[in-house]
């Protein structure tokens, strides 16, 4: 289930990648962000609050939009056993989604679990704090949660000045992610069921790695220093968790890498190692794995953050005391260019005339 | 099945951002055109003028020119290929050449010196020389002359407008066509072929400004007593206005770009009028009241912006306090209701929709003005065309209209 525009663009990227078969869902209150999504169950929600046109951010609303839902909401979970939440978590409908869907779901079905972004720096501060408090709520659950941060991800999936590359390349990588979760949950059983022991519950991301094991003997020797010690990721001593998934064609053998990993195991106060062995008819056996290594400290982590880009944000501010733009607290950045996000920017005297005219020169307009 | 043609054939090849045209036409006796026919197909992947998809626009450039092939039973084997964009840039350069302290008669050769040094200008790291066009020669005593052969002069002075652009943007257009196994004849201007295809020698002596509404871009030339004096692209087209639109009614940019051809407009009417949105596909959860004004107004800011924009680059150029001319708006921006009304407003000038200097043969290009650049290159290709036939192989150009035009630089 993909919540919001960034959870839907998730799901759609998921969706491209693996062509599952199954029902996905997109939900969000923004009409153009639902009916552009490649889900076969595309659901518009609090159609009478917002008219389709989303909630702007506005995180009181979109959770009352969920209570309100409910009923809606619960039709979907009825033959629900697993559920995968998508989200991000800087705007409304991500945000109040997953803390709806952590409360509800203990009561409905067997696994919640969910893989939820964090904002960039360079957005709205708002976000952040949105994120933050919504981050600070979820921990009170007892679910299976993976959080990403965009900003830890500049410099590894892109470069550090073009975030919408590493956002897309992001959203790709982390596609194999939500096909091993797939993968498991298909592959349950009453003896062998999905749950906490296979899938991490609690992983604050810092790194990733994905690689390929065609043609590969043994684990490539560059994923090693993936498997380090804390001391070389940064990570608290003793809250360090590591998952390692793999994706087996029928002719490697598990036994082998099981054996692989008995040293890296005792470094990390919990260490995932997922096989999966998939039939995938059509298609070529697909033999890749990725390594995550996170905290499951959250609370440190999200105070770090915070504290970082208060810190930015005071820089900002110091540096930009003589500016004539009026303080109207209004993160223009935020400001979407629509179809003009891809492709080069076209600045005119220091402009964005990407961004629209009317709102740039103060027009206003009654809707 | 393709049977060899009678007469030499021309072809035009846009890549544009909202389509890809191809336009095809024969060079008949005395140097008329007779087109054959104006393919289009849907471009992809092509933001403001340039190729964000290699792939997917190059399927789209290929669909064109099947089209045209069927329509016309042409193979098309080279083009006539149009190139724009953001990137590109104009500047007016001098040359000077001494011609010895007691003067000299002038000849062809002095000419061919002035364009050298013109074309070893130092230009931006990246950029490459474009069009070199000339605009005037000047002699010691300051008298301006079109053709300085057989005069005495100390020195001569040629004053050329340059056009340049990126070197690696404009490869991946020129490769997204000869990855085709199509050559490229020539290459030319988007703005310079539209001129082409709407101004006649007449409206450019008395001076004209062609501006090309387009979907990704917005590019205009000028003319100024018969010569071009000036050019530029905005990187701003109708396509922003359509997602303004998009942006301010919270909609997906086919239904804003539905709206803009169904109620868009410029002129501002009575607050109260309302009108209801519907597209014919019914995607909207519902029918909007939507009032008319606020699309005017997302509309006019936008379009008065761009305007500005080029008036604003006019303003800095020296012919501009002289200019008395015309200024022709074509493009698909210009069928929007109200434009004309609102560049005279912006520019002071007196404003038309540009007419298409007309062809013999398929008259389907009549009020399509987003159709003019491709048959502009028609235009521009006859002149290499009948240059070449004229010569021979082994002649030199020595013709009138190609001094007017200049000699184009050709990309690798």
């Amino acid at each position: 289930m993909g919540i919001g525009k960034a959870g839907i663009n998730l799901l759609d990227e998921w969706i491209l990648a693996e062509e599952p078969s199954g029902l996905f869902y997109a939900l969000d209150a923004d009409f153009s962000s639902v009916e552009g999504s490649l889900a076969e169950r595309r659901i518009l929600l609090g159609k009478e609050a917002t008219k389709g046109l989303g909630t702007c951010g506005d995180l009181e609303l979109a959770s009352k939009i969920f209570e309100e839902e409910e009923p809606r909401i619960e039709q979907i979970l009825e033959e629900c056993e697993h559920l995968l939440v998508l989200s991000g978590l800087g705007g409304a409908m991500g945000s109040a989604g997953l803390q709806f869907f952590s409360r509800k779901a203990s009561e409905r079905i067997k696994t919640l679990s969910s893989i939820a972004f964090l904002p960039f720096h360079s957005e709205a501060f708002s976000r952040q704090d949105t994120a933050r408090k919504t981050v600070q709520e979820l921990l009170e659950f007892p679910h299976q949660f993976i959080f990403f941060s965009n900003e830890k991800a500049k410099g590894v999936f892109g470069p550090a000045d073009d975030p919408l590359r590493v956002y897309r390349n992001l959203n790709k990588k982390v596609s194999s992610i939500i096909s091993c979760w797939y993968h498991l949950t298909q592959a349950a059983t009453e003896e062998a069921p999905f749950d906490s022991t296979n899938f991490p519950s609690l992983l604050f991301v810092e790194d990733f790695y994905s690689f390929s094991l065609r043609g590969v003997e043994k684990l490539p020797d560059k994923i090693q220093p993936y498997l380090q010690p804390a001391k070389d990721v940064g990570l608290e001593q003793n809250r360090k968790v590591a998952w390692v998934c793999f994706f087996l064609s029928p002719t490697k053998t598990e036994e082998d890498l099981r054996s692989l990993f008995k040293a890296e195991e005792s470094l990390f106060d919990r260490f995932y190692l997922s096989i999966i062995r998939e039939n995938r008819e059509n298609m070529d056996a697909r033999e890749e794995g990725f390594v995550l290594i996170g905290n499951a400290a959250g609370e440190k982590f999200i105070e770090t953050e915070i504290e970082k880009q208060l810190e930015r944000t005071d820089t900002i501010l110091a540096d930009n005391k003589s500016s004539t733009q009026p303080d109207d607290g209004l993160q223009k950045d935020s400001i979407s260019t629509g179809i003009f996000t891809k492709g080069y920017k076209t600045v005119h005297k220091g402009v964005n005339l990407d961004l629209p005219a009317f709102l740039r020169k103060g027009i206003s307009i009654k809707i | 099945m393709f049977w060899k043609k009678e007469w030499p054939i021309l072809v035009g090849l846009e890549i544009g951002t909202s389509k890809i045209a191809c336009s095809v036409a024969e060079l008949r006796e005395g140097g008329e055109l007779y087109l054959l026919g104006i393919a289009e197909s849907p471009s992809l992947n092509v933001r403001k003028g340039e190729i964000v998809d290699f792939e997917l626009a190059q399927k789209s450039v290929h669909d064109a020119i099947v089209e045209a092939e069927a329509k016309t039973n042409v193979a098309i084997e080279e083009v006539y290929l149009a190139i724009s964009g953001a990137h590109i840039r104009s500047f007016n350069s001098k040359v000077v050449i001494s011609l010895g302290e007691d003067g000299d008669r002038i000849d062809q050769k002095h000419l061919m010196e002035l364009r050298s040094l013109v074309r070893q200008q130092a230009l931006p790291t990246g950029q490459i020389l474009l069009h070199d066009l000339l605009k005037t020669y000047s002699l010691d005593d300051g008298t301006l002359t079109e053709n300085p052969i057989g005069l005495f002069s100390k020195k001569l002075t040629a004053e050329y407008h340059l056009i340049s652009g990126i070197a690696t943007r404009l490869q991946t257009t020129v490769r997204c066509v000869k990855e085709l196994s199509i050559d490229i004849c020539n290459y030319c201007l988007s703005i310079f072929a539209t001129a082409q295809a709407v101004l006649t020698r007449s409206q450019k002596m008395q001076g004209a400004i062609v501006i090309d509404l387009g979907a990704g871009l917005t590019d205009y030339i000028v003319y100024h007593g018969g010569i071009i004096v000036h050019s530029g692209v905005i990187g701003v087209g109708q396509d922003h206005l359509t997602n303004d639109l998009a942006l301010a009614l919270r909609i997906p940019f086919p239904q804003a770009e539905e709206i803009k051809k169904h109620f868009g407009s410029f002129k501002l009417g009575s607050e109260s009028i309302k009108k209801r949105l519907t597209t014919s596909n019914h995607l909207l959860p519902e029918e909007r009241l939507v009032p008319y004004n606020a699309i005017v107004k997302i509309m006019r800011a936008r379009q008065e912006e761009i305007f500005e924009i080029i008036k604003e680059d006019l303003e800095m150029q020296s012919f501009w306090p002289h200019f008395t001319g015309t200024i022709y708006l074509t493009g698909g921006g210009s069928k929007i209701d109200g434009v004309e009304e609102l560049a005279q407003k912006i520019f002071g000038h007196p404003v038309k929709l540009a007419e298409p200097l007309p062809f013999k043969g398929d008259q389907s290009y009549l009020d399509r003005p987003d159709l003019y650049t491709v048959l502009g290159l028609l235009r521009y290709g006859r002149i290499f065309e009948m240059e070449s036939l004229k010569e021979g192989l082994l002649g030199k150009m020595r013709s009138s209209l190609l001094r007017f035009l200049g000699n184009i630089k050709f990309l690798n």
